[in-house]
């Protein structure tokens, strides 16, 4: 379980990025009267899928009954929006990569070769309107084998471009906190329901080893560097542009907007006072693209006042494997942990958590009394028919493992007290699975279940069976609304429209 | 692991001519699609050897329509036309674009030793964009992960210098002395040609700001850390000069083509001798071309390059990501998928000598590297007397990539015939098509795997693509699909029949030597090696329409007179690269 700090200095100069601070303070947002919350996206995928009936009980009116092996929900159903009756649009072969590739793009594959998504997973749309100037984009963790072809990619920054999770829960802190410093007491008491309304303080302020102590010139010079190196790239950049047609321009203007995006982590990181003599890059194209990086930390607007209540320093010892069960969730909790820390100390507003790879094959995982324990999980129980008993009652274990975690994560961000309410008022999690019901690998009926975002409009506490199937791009579509992004639908279903009953 | 079903299908490329809509077939729940579209010529005749856009067949030989011209001089930026030297095809349509083009992982890491002249341990990089191959200029982009990756090891890379190191970089030996001749020295190997004033401007200004620091040695760390930065330094630009910017048609310069003589070939900067050539103008002059690719060939590590463009040919894998049923393909593991990677290597290494033959790659038999991997291709009873292994495509690690977790696959193997070696285009299945084959078992209805793909092949609708993919496969169902021999499967005696059609060596085949046996004297087989060398020396795939560039064509004439993998790299990399369209 997380531990609170005490006190604890870092090291302020670890990668040159610059001193950071979790003190909203120093992170050159304007402090506003009103509190605003933030919005969030978590991505949460399992592999495989599970029989429909393991979902809950339809019990009339839109109202469900959690049942084996979704009981480990008990008591968040207020949270919970089932819809059932969405398909996948597009298929390829027994769908574990076409599926994969599609649960959070709505796309189809670039081609079949590579096994890579035609676009930007829906987080990644999204960032650039809630990224509330939080020094990282978007963050990415997974329990997987390290491996990084199509199976093991659940987001993508655009077309063929796969974003990989960071399995390694140290390297992910790294990149995350990157040399911040944790205040005294953590942030405010759990259960005290202390928001953090009152402009100019901050409830992560230490008492002693302030986190308002300045970083030394050696720190702001090489920021300085840091910035002026990007602009010197991103100045040549554009003079090549220059020489080139309209495909390889664009080509190159990823490119150019990376740099401004990085740009602008330097800048969110820099305490203020720090010389600015590398002017912030206004000039990357922020609005029409889902990978736009941001600028100035201003695009979608700074959230006024938004201080972090519980923010805390997260364990990341563990035997990370995939050779037991005790390893496997030891590793699934670290990283859950690590991911709700990094919501809490606002470092970010968008998150996905993957856990294993389309079609998973988990050696010896619940050991079955199917003959032959061999190399695939998978393997050995899905292809076996939906009515075998012994097969059911493996996917009964399967799903009700990981329902397990997602719960967990549920409950976690149901703990931090925000607002009138919690976190989880304010994070949506949608988690996906890469086949529908399985056993056939069918691509109809995709269980997706949205777990969360009360705050900010979706319609949760109810079981949505739409009357006919619907693409799940209207699910997503339905999703981007509540975000705030205006979009006529997703993925290769540009025009679908929101599917009715996601949103109040 | 690979999900038994999954079969790591190539890619196909699109050929641009559908077939009317015939209506639902319902043999094995296939939806209504688009129907597989035949790219092989219309009466089964003559093919193509690149991408057809008409559908109407076209000569195969080597008498293709290509431009003649010959090596424009440097920095002239005249407009050429047709049979003056301009690479276009039909409609004008440019054959070689201005383009920046990333370094690969390999690349980068190549050109960070060669210019500090240390070999920094860097983490994984972020996986690429995937296509035909990993090269390929178009796929090679810097999203944020790439970029980071690149900002972080270049913070690092700097910090790594020891002060040894810096003073070696240092044009008077020590820092200190000389500044600005450190960072024109840094810059202009960096960036493979002179810096500019602009250029030296900048980086002075930031060694300037960086002098603030503490530590002396910082603002030199800075410059080094800017310049691996730097776009001049991870692409390749193919742009030519400044002066030419708004011509259509123009040249590179002869530092752009000493970057791209000696990546494409060596996958490392350019060497001193070429750059200094480049400095004289000779590259500019197709005798001076000629010069220059003759000594980089004459370089130990030519022969390397080829050995790499065979391997990315082959479409030789990271077997560690190739999963099997270790149950069915008994001992099939991490020993084997080891020895597979290495045998596959011993034989690249064997066929891949400049003085190699196109036919001899396929036919040449695959060495033993080990008893255990011997042992374990006679794992099946059936197999057990082991038998011949020819050429590259019997390699093990080619055999296990094209093909399923339990299952061999005859349409795969097939697929990777006509695209890779035949260079002939299939569609793809159309959308929602249920491709997934279950293997086949003993007593029941279809005991061979050569059964159930006739039986899914039977269907007209399918037959329209698979009668060009399937019996270029079937002769290699006497491998399985970890690679190993057999003659049976499930108790019956495996046939390995199979036919080339499509092809100019079109015939009946009893089984797998008697179909390389054919490849081998194909000329179209040839002209593809020849293709391919393009596509992966070139990084990018050859334009659509009927003219290739006049790389191919060199290339091709070297593969039709001396045979020799040497000339074929001589004909591609000396042709006159140098006269590109910007493509606007």
């Amino acid at each position: 379980m997380p531990k609170r700090f005490e006190i604890r200095r870092r090291d302020l100069l670890k990668t040159g990025m610059g001193a950071l601070f979790l003190a909203p303070l120093l992170r050159q947002r304007e402090l506003m009267a009103q509190y605003i919350a933030p919005k969030r996206l978590i991505l949460y995928f399992t592999p495989d899928s599970v029989p429909p009936d393991f979902w809950p009980e339809e019990t009339g009116g839109e109202q469900f009954q959690l049942k084996a092996p979704m009981q480990t929900f008990a008591g968040l159903e207020p949270h919970m929006l089932f819809i059932r009756e969405l398909n996948h649009t597009y298929k390829y072969d027994n769908h574990h990569v076409s599926g994969i590739g599609q649960v959070f793009t709505g796309q189809r594959l670039v081609d079949t070769s590579s096994g890579f998504a035609a676009g930007p997973s829906i987080d990644q749309v999204v960032a650039p309107v809630i990224n509330g100037g939080t020094p990282r984009r978007s963050i990415h963790l997974q329990v997987d084998d390290g491996r990084t072809d199509s199976r093991h990619c659940i987001c993508y920054e655009a077309a063929n471009q796969p974003i990989i999770g960071e399995i390694d829960p140290q390297r992910a802190f790294n990149d995350i906190f990157d040399g911040a410093t944790f205040g005294e007491g953590g942030g405010s008491v759990p259960g005290a329901g202390g928001s953090t309304t009152t402009a100019g303080t901050s409830s992560t302020s230490a008492t002693s080893g302030s986190p308002t102590t300045p970083v030394n010139d050696d720190a702001r010079v090489s920021a300085d560097v840091n910035r002026q190196v990007l602009q010197i790239s991103s100045d040549q950049l554009k003079q090549i542009q220059g020489f080139l047609g309209s495909e390889e321009r664009e080509k190159l203007e990823r490119h150019v907007e990376s740099l401004a995006e990085l740009e602008r982590q330097i800048n969110v990181g820099m305490p203020q006072g720090s010389s600015t003599s590398g002017s912030t890059t206004g000039t990357a194209s922020t609005t029409g693209s889902s990978t736009a990086g941001t600028t100035g930390g201003s695009v979608g607007g700074p959230i006024p006042d938004y201080a972090p209540s519980d923010c805390r320093e997260t364990e990341r010892s563990g035997n990370f494997d995939l050779r037991s069960e005790a390893n496997i969730s030891g590793w699934i909790q670290v990283q859950t942990d690590l991911m709700v820390a990094a919501l809490a100390c606002d470092r970010t507003r968008i998150a996905s958590l993957q856990l294993h790879f389309s079609g998973a094959h988990l050696p010896n995982f619940f050991k079955s009394d199917l003959g032959r324990v061999g190399d695939s999980w998978h393997d050995e129980v899905a292809h076996l028919s939906a009515t075998n008993e012994t097969s059911r009652e493996l996917f009964n274990q399967f799903l009700t493992y990981h329902a397990e975690w997602v719960a967990y994560l549920a409950r976690q961000l149901d703990a931090i007290p925000e607002g009138d309410g919690s976190m989880l008022d304010n994070t949506l999690i949608m988690w996906g699975f890469e086949v529908g019901t399985d056993h056939n690998h069918d691509v109809r009926d995709f269980p997706y279940l949205l777990i969360g975002g009360r705050g900010f409009g979706i319609n949760s506490g109810r079981f949505l069976r739409n009357a006919r199937s619907e693409d799940a791009q209207r699910m997503h579509t339905a999703v981007l609304h509540a975000f705030g992004v205006d979009a006529a639908g997703f993925g290769e279903r540009p025009d679908a429209g929101a599917l009715p009953g996601v949103l109040v | 692991m690979i999900h038994p079903d999954r079969e790591p299908a190539p890619r196909s490329r699109h050929a641009g001519r559908s077939r009317a809509l015939r209506g639902f077939v319902g043999l094995l729940a296939v939806v209504a699609g688009t129907g597989c579209t035949g790219a092989i010529g219309a009466d089964g005749s003559a093919v193509s050897n690149g991408v057809t856009t008409t559908g109407t067949p076209v000569p195969t030989n080597t008498g293709d329509t290509t431009s003649t011209g010959t090596g424009g001089t440097g920095g002239s930026g005249t407009s050429q036309t047709d049979g003056g030297g301009a690479q276009v095809g039909e409609d004008g349509v440019p054959l070689i674009r201005a383009r920046a083009w990333r370094l690969t992982h390999a690349e980068y890491q190549a050109s960070v030793r060669d210019l500090l002249g240390i070999e920094p341990e860097l983490d994984a990089p972020p996986p690429d964009a995937q296509g035909y191959y990993k090269n390929q200029s178009a796929l090679l982009q810097v999203p944020l992960a790439t970029a980071k990756y690149y900002f972080d090891a270049a913070e690092s890379i700097a910090a790594l210098l020891s002060a040894a190191d810096l003073n070696r970089l240092s044009p008077c030996g020590s820092l200190g002395a000389c500044a600005d001749e450190f960072i024109a020295a840094i810059v202009g190997r960096a960036f493979r040609r002179p810096a500019t004033s602009d250029e030296l401007t900048s980086y002075r200004a930031l060694y300037d700001v960086a002098a603030a620091a503490s530590d002396s040695s910082y603002p030199y760390r800075a410059v080094i850390q800017a310049v691996l930065n730097s776009p001049h330094f991870l692409y390749r630009s193919e742009v030519g000069s400044a002066e030419h910017q708004t011509d259509q048609v123009f040249h590179l310069t002869d530092y752009e083509t000493a970057s791209f003589l000696a990546y494409s070939l060596l996958g490392k900067p350019p060497p001193d001798t070429l750059l200094e050539a480049a400095s004289r103008g000779e590259l500019a002059t197709t005798a001076g071309l000629v010069a220059a690719v003759d000594a980089l060939l004459a370089s130990p590590e030519a022969a390397h390059g080829l050995q790499k463009f065979i391997e990315n040919w082959l479409q030789v894998p990271d077997m560690r990501l190739i999963d099997k049923d270790s149950e069915l393909f008994t001992g099939y593991g991490e020993n084997i998928q080891d020895l597979m990677q290495q045998e596959a290597q011993v034989f690249i290494e064997q066929v891949g000598t400049l003085d190699g033959t196109a036919p001899s790659l396929v036919t040449v038999p695959v060495p033993s590297v080990s008893q255990e991997l011997d042992a374990f291709y006679r794992g099946d009873p059936s197999g057990a007397a082991g038998g011949a292994r020819l050429g590259g495509l019997a390699l093990g690690a080619v055999l296990a990539e094209h093909g399923r977790f339990n299952l061999s696959s005859p349409v795969l193997r097939g697929l990777f015939v006509r695209n890779r070696v035949l260079c002939q285009v299939v569609e793809s299945p159309p959308d929602n098509v249920n491709t997934a084959i279950e293997p086949p078992a003993a007593g029941g209805p279809v005991q061979t795997t050569r059964q159930s793909f006739e039986a899914h092949t039977a269907n007209a609708l399918c037959q329209q693509c698979h009668q060009y993919l399937d019996t270029l496969g079937f002769p290699f169902e006497s491998f399985d699909g970890a690679g190993r021999f057999r003659s049976m499967e499930n108790g019956v005696a495996i046939d390995t029949s199979g036919e080339l059609v499509g092809t100019d060596v079109d015939r009946v085949v009893a089984n797998y030597e008697e179909l390389v046996q054919a490849v081998s004297e194909s000329a179209n087989y040839r002209d593809c090696v020849a293709l391919q060398g393009f596509r992966y020396l070139f990084g990018q795939m050859e334009p659509e329409g009927e003219t290739v560039p006049q790389a191919v064509s060199q290339g091709r004439e070297a593969l039709a007179s001396s045979g020799r993998l040497g000339d074929l790299l001589q004909g591609l990399l000396s042709a006159d690269v140098s006269v590109l369209q910007r493509q606007r």
